[in-house]
């Protein structure tokens, strides 16, 4: 299993964690509903489908690299993407708090791209 | 990877990417009052769901579940193809379900439109499922001729 696959998987399950604690705080605390919806389907599922799907799809005659670039960007920016949504969305009171949303919905938006854009290479 | 995956897979890359736009074009509106496109949560939700989720999903088991008779055929293809067709034609339909509901359109009936995607959805899921179950099956019992 590739190095990128396994960053992805192991983050998919910290955030699969994340979204159940989160889950759990929304009954108490409602704003945090979202972001536990979005812990659960970016954090856990999305990151699993990309580290697997970088792990097992055809490579065909294309070198990929261990530590891919495209990929890596794709897995930094979802991530910190989410991580910010998670400080900001809660709080949308703050008005920085609000430009702060804002970017982590452009850095996952940019994330999902930078995958796209690899994977879309080796289903051709 | 046979055809009918990479077509399953292409497309969920379209709604990942179009979902994702529309989570932007949300958490705009949610943060200044000057966008208006909270009406499009709905169609966030079925992007993410059944456009990328389901048909990533889709495509990638009809390439790796155990195939049918010896390892040699998947099933027939016309079942998945036609799970594609109306899962994809329920996404068009539910982004459309979302424009009627703006005040321009209201005569149509929101709630009916969005109904029938759901239906379709549901029926092209049927029909998936009930092809694939068969290929969900035991390893098969690989004897040693030479013992």
């Amino acid at each position: 299993m590739p190095y990128i696959s396994r960053l992805f998987v192991k983050t998919a399950f910290i955030f699969l964690c994340l979204g159940v604690l989160l889950s759990c705080a929304s009954f108490f605390l409602p704003n945090f509903f979202p972001v536990s919806i979005h812990a659960i389907t970016l954090g856990w599922i999305t990151n699993l489908i990309f580290g697997v799907a970088f792990w097992m799809f055809p490579r065909g005659k294309i070198k990929i690299q261990e530590k891919d670039k495209i990929t890596f960007l794709s897995f930094i920016l979802l991530n910190s993407g989410l991580l910010l949504r998670f400080i900001s969305e809660p709080f949308l009171y703050f008005q920085v708090l609000k430009y702060i949303f804002v970017l982590s919905s452009f850095l996952q938006f940019l994330g999902c791209l930078f995958f796209v854009l690899h994977i879309l290479r080796r289903i051709n | 990877m046979p055809t009918l995956s990479k077509i399953f897979v292409g497309t969920s890359c379209f709604y990942l990417l179009a979902g994702a736009f529309l989570g932007v074009l949300i958490s705009l509106s949610k943060v200044f009052p000057q966008f208006r496109f909270l009406f499009l949560i709905p169609v966030h939700l079925d992007f993410m769901i059944f456009g990328w989720f389901f048909n990533f999903i889709a495509g990638v088991s009809w390439w790796i579940l155990p195939r049918l008779k010896e390892g040699t055929f998947r099933g027939n293809p016309i079942f998945p193809a036609i799970t594609f067709i109306l899962v994809n034609l329920g996404l068009m339909i539910s982004l459309f379900s979302a424009f009627f509901r703006s005040a321009f359109l209201k005569s149509f009936s929101p709630h009916s439109l969005r109904f029938f995607s759901y239906l379709l959805f549901s029926s092209g899921i049927f029909i998936f499922v009930f092809q694939i179950f068969r290929r969900i099956k035991p390893p098969p019992i690989i004897t040693n001729t030479k013992d």
